[in-house]
């Protein structure tokens, strides 16, 4: 098609019908074409901005990354884009889709066009990209929401297994790297079985629902965490703690079980419901590995069962109990 | 073809000065210290090329492309693993969850980087050659290295102008590459241009 068979009017026409928003900036910078898009969206008339620099309007873009990138398509003739992430709204743009006025999230390009005998021009284009980052901030909202789910224990809503696995190895290598102590706890509901077949499945869930609430809130530093381990097994990982620290945690958790007052008629350890606890704890050094502390732990735990359940037995102290309950 | 250590010491000095704009310009992007280098220049076959774009037989590599012309006409990528653009885009643009692809609002901020980074380099080579270069706008790809350069390239005795840049951002090293795909013609223009430079920066001491 021959350009110079298309009249002024009719490429006037097309700046202002087309779909997103257009600047023509001439070689000083100033604003020669502010169209119809922007008019609507800026609610700043093109008569009051034509033949004015964009710095002087608006003062933010002075020195910005959009002024460097006007100037490099002006100097050097090479377009520029700015993405909308990067470049958060360049130009103060509203509109009012369903009434209420929402800032336009835009991506700009920056193109260099040649005017006559070679006077370098250069066109803003402004597209509007709210819908494009509404849709994106969704579905990293889903994604982060079944990233927390696969993590859960759907019953306890304590963290899972899986969930255990990776950040216990992560908890561990920290502690490889950084020289410091990692305490783990195992911790078993004492005849849980006989729980269960004296209340009932449902009451079963419910028993566990509440243990694992209330080793949730025993835990007061940032970093501990309790997951179910499996079954009836919870595992409480503690960073940082040495034994003793660790064994103390341990106690109260024990007592905070005991406090709950559950009933549990079938259990030889109380009338109450009741938990062991094994506890380990390491200062691994770089050929430690993660499995043998949880082993210790889980050996403690076998061992305060064997000794009579309701207690807590430290890994590091194997013959001797660290405290025992009623 | 082969470019002597004069030759290649005068284009990386004079790539790292353009970078140096670049890394300026990122790093007022995300308000942080940003750090780009180019470490070595090399001149070689197109097929070499492509074998270092395998990295370590990573599959797929993330690039950003325009095409120039003017003085001398080239194909221009910036080129990272798959996984290293996704961790650059990331960085810049501080978002922690990681999609196992790029959305469409990331590859627009991959394809920033990219135009920042080429349009600085051929800035730097069209001082070079004194005359300006147009450019398309840039072009986001991810795919194997073949899928992604090859289909650029028919003309035989083509090569690439091989720039190993070194990236850094909140301190973690990222390597990648900036590649120019040129013609014969543009070869020798460029090495001639080179040495007007040199001789030049010499005459000037």
């Amino acid at each position: 098609m021959e350009p110079s068979r298309l009249s002024t009017s009719l490429l006037l026409q097309l700046a202002h019908t087309v779909n997103e928003g257009l600047i023509l900036l001439d070689s000083a910078g100033t604003v020669q074409l502010w169209n119809r898009w922007l008019e609507e969206r800026s609610g700043i008339a093109a008569a009051s901005i034509e033949g004015r620099r964009l710095e002087d309007i608006f003062p933010p873009l002075a020195n910005s990354r959009l002024a460097h990138a006007v100037d490099t398509a002006l100097r050097q003739q090479l377009p520029a884009i700015l993405s909308q992430t990067l470049n958060r709204r360049p130009f103060p743009l509203t509109d009012r889709p369903h009434g209420e006025t929402v800032p336009i999230e835009q991506a700009i390009t920056i193109a260099p066009l040649r005017g006559f005998a070679d006077t370098p021009y250069c066109l803003i284009q402004i597209q509007d990209v709210t819908a494009a980052v509404r849709r994106e901030r969704q579905l990293r909202e889903q994604a982060q929401q079944l990233q927390a789910l696969s993590n859960i224990d759907s019953l306890t809503g304590v963290a899972n297994r899986r969930s255990f696995d990776s950040r216990f190895q992560e908890e561990f290598q920290r502690a490889q790297r950084h020289g410091g102590h990692l305490s783990v706890l195992m911790l078993d509901i004492d005849y849980f079985k006989e729980y269960n077949d004296t209340y009932g499945h449902q009451a079963g869930d419910t028993c566990l629902t509440v243990v694992a609430n209330a080793l949730k809130h025993c835990l007061q530093r940032g970093g501990d965490f309790v997951a179910r381990y499996g079954g009836e097994e919870f595992s409480v990982v503690l960073p940082g703690s040495d034994h003793k620290a660790a064994c103390t945690v341990a106690v109260a958790l024990q007592e905070q079980v005991a406090m709950l007052g559950m009933p549990h008629a079938s259990s030889q350890a109380s009338s109450h419901l009741t938990v062991s606890i094994g506890v380990a704890t390491a200062r691994p050094d770089r050929d430690a590995r993660a499995v043998d502390l949880l082993r210790a732990a889980d050996v403690a735990l076998y061992q305060a069962k064997r000794l009579g359940r309701n207690r807590v037995v430290s890994a590091d102290a194997l013959d001797s109990t660290v405290a025992t309950g009623n | 073809m082969e470019l002597s250590e004069l030759q290649r010491d005068a284009l990386v000095e004079a790539f790292n000065i353009g970078v140096g704009q670049a890394a300026a310009s990122l790093a007022s992007i995300v308000n942080e210290e940003v750090k780009l280098s180019v470490l070595t220049l090399q001149l070689i076959p197109r097929d070499e090329a492509l074998k270092q774009f395998n990295f370590h037989n990573s599959d797929r590599i993330c690039a950003v492309s325009q095409r120039f012309s003017g003085a001398f006409d080239a194909m221009g990528f910036l080129i990272f693993p798959e996984e290293q653009g996704l961790e650059v885009v990331r960085r810049m643009v501080g978002e922690s969850l990681s999609l196992k692809e790029l959305t469409e609002l990331e590859q627009e901020a991959m394809s920033e980087i990219g135009n920042i980074l080429l349009n600085a380099c051929v800035g730097t080579l069209a001082n070079l050659f004194q005359r300006p270069l147009n450019s398309t706008l840039p072009t986001y790809y991810l795919g194997s290295p073949q899928e992604v350069i090859g289909p650029q390239i028919g003309l035989n005795g083509e090569a690439v102008l091989l720039l190993h840049i070194d990236l850094t951002l909140e301190q973690h090293e990222i390597k990648g590459f900036v590649a120019f795909l040129l013609s014969v013609d543009s070869i020798a223009a460029l090495v001639g241009e080179i040495d007007r430079y040199i001789a030049q920066a010499l005459g000037g001491q």
